[in-house]
């Protein structure tokens, strides 16, 4: 049975590699990837019809701010997290850093990226982007092969094969589910009722989800978490620097970032 | 010999187009140019000196200060709170959150100066504003940097970046939304004036850092040692 299962989850990504993949022009990446008389240069990115969304200042003006009747105990959330980064999360990236060199970071930033390919590919098709789903699926084919199980990355050259990544709160929100309000979770950060709900969602699309014991699965995630702070250390101190209230100045870049995630 | 109008006609409809440029070319030109510049001066090697920073601080400004439109960023990251402000104030405003603004731009594009700068395509959002795309490519990631320009007296003009897809002045807007919701324009003047002045020190202090860390022998000189 389980490995009928097996058989039938390889087929359909041998089908959407060669049908969907073919319309996401996978096999010119493929053809330049592994041929050695290989053509560089000249390529033209695919135009994507998601790519075009005008923001008009007058739209700007009258879209609706994110409720936020939590704020007293998300400002908690908030100072709890700006602590928590300084005490724990940046030390320990700090440290980890030490130990190893960006290039290996940044292909262990590759790895989780690529293994987190069905959190992707789910929510293309719940929100009928096949052609995205065609790049991702490719993506994920090449960058596994050549790439040697995603630890490089040499779709990164391919604008066509690097869609903007879809989420389950993106796909609540193109259902036409609203935001709700605004939520600051420990440890997460910003988030809104909706992208909450989407983070459940997303949890039971991820392979690390179902490793066994737990604690295997939460090591994995933490160190996702602490590899990518690594390589990230100074945004949030910059970011806060130039904030005049940092809680409502990431809030709305919270908002901002997202309002452009689900309209991509 | 009648053939001739035809001809001309033919070479003119083929000609036009490539010689005719549209205003998305003029906005495309105006922030490359501009970009390149501050990466050029940023780039320079005659400004890896400790006493020549200052000299590259003012040609740095200098271009930024060509680049923005600081009256219209003022107007609009204020919104309609600017009712509530004198003309005394308002000046204020505008002349302490343009250096605000520089510092954080400059401290942003500083931190990606060694790195590659893509040119997007440059699209019309109105008849008189444009956005122009470009994206920095570092070893683990690529940022979005986009710039919108205003067309006004025959000259394009910055009013936006948008870092990622968060406008810097719709993240302002909102956070002088908030301060001014309950407090005076003088308290959010009182607080840019702190702000301005504090980011002058920071400043300093990441200079200072970024000595030792040469003098230490570039052992401890991390991203965040550089401003």
């Amino acid at each position: 049975m389980r490995e009928n299962r097996t058989a039938l989850i390889c087929f359909t990504l041998v089908f959407l590699f060669f049908f969907a993949g073919y319309d996401a022009n996978c096999p010119k990446a493929f053809a330049q990837e592994t041929s050695v008389f290989a053509e560089t240069g000249g390529e033209t990115a695919l135009k994507d019809e998601y790519d075009e969304w005008i923001d008009d200042l007058e739209e700007e003006e009258s879209a609706p701010q994110i409720r936020d009747p939590l704020e007293g105990f998300n400002r908690g959330i908030f100072a709890f997290n700006d602590f928590f980064y300084f005490k724990v999360l940046k030390p320990v990236a700090r440290g980890y850093g030490f130990i190893a060199p960006e290039p290996v970071r940044v292909r262990v930033k590759n790895f989780f990226y690529n293994i987190g390919f069905p959190v992707r590919f789910v929510n293309d098709i719940l929100q009928i982007k096949f052609k995205r789903a065609g790049q991702d699926t490719c993506r994920f084919v090449l960058n596994s092969t050549v790439g040697i199980l995603g630890f490089f990355n040499p779709a990164q050259k391919y604008p066509w094969l690097n869609p903007p990544p879809e989420d389950t709160g993106q796909t609540l929100g193109i259902w036409g589910i609203g935001n709700g309000l605004y939520i600051v979770l420990p440890i997460f950060g910003p988030s809104t009722l909706r992208d909450s709900v989407g983070l459940v969602g997303d949890y039971f699309l991820q392979h690390v989800s179902y490793i066994e014991p737990f604690y295997i699965s939460l090591g994995a995630r933490s160190y996702e978490i602490i590899n990518n702070t690594s390589l990230s250390i100074g945004e949030y101190e910059s970011f806060k620097e130039s904030a005049l209230d940092p809680y409502t100045a990431l809030k709305d870049a919270y908002m901002q970032h997202r309002k452009k995630a689900v309209q991509e | 010999m009648k053939r001739q109008p035809i001809i001309i006609l033919l070479i003119l409809f083929f000609v036009i187009p490539v010689s005719a440029s549209t205003p998305a070319d003029g906005a495309f030109g105006f922030v490359s140019t501009s970009v390149d510049k501050v990466l050029t001066i940023l780039r320079n090697p005659a400004f890896k000196e400790e006493s020549t920073r200052e000299i590259q601080r003012q040609k740095l400004r200098t271009v930024v200060e060509a680049f923005f439109n600081y009256n219209e960023i003022s107007m609009r990251t204020l919104g309609r709170n600017r009712k509530s402000f004198t003309p005394v104030q308002m000046d204020e405003f505008s002349d302490l959150f343009t250096r605000l603004l520089e510092k954080i731009y400059l401290n942003r594009i500083r931190e990606y100066s060694d790195e590659k700068v893509i040119y997007g395509k440059a699209t019309m959002l109105s008849e008189n504003k444009a956005e122009v795309e470009t994206t920095v490519v570092t070893a683990s990631k690529q940022i979005p940097i986009n710039y919108r320009v205003v067309l006004k007296y025959g000259e394009w003009r910055g009013y936006d970046v948008i870092i990622e897809g968060v406008s810097l002045v719709r993240n302002y807007r909102s956070q002088f939304n908030k301060i001014l919701q309950k407090k005076t324009p003088e308290d959010l003047l009182q607080q840019l004036r702190e702000k301005v002045n504090k980011e002058k020190v920071t400043a300093k202090k990441a200079a200072v850092s970024k000595r030792n860390c040469i003098t230490m022998g570039g052992k401890f000189c991390g991203k965040t040692a550089q401003l």
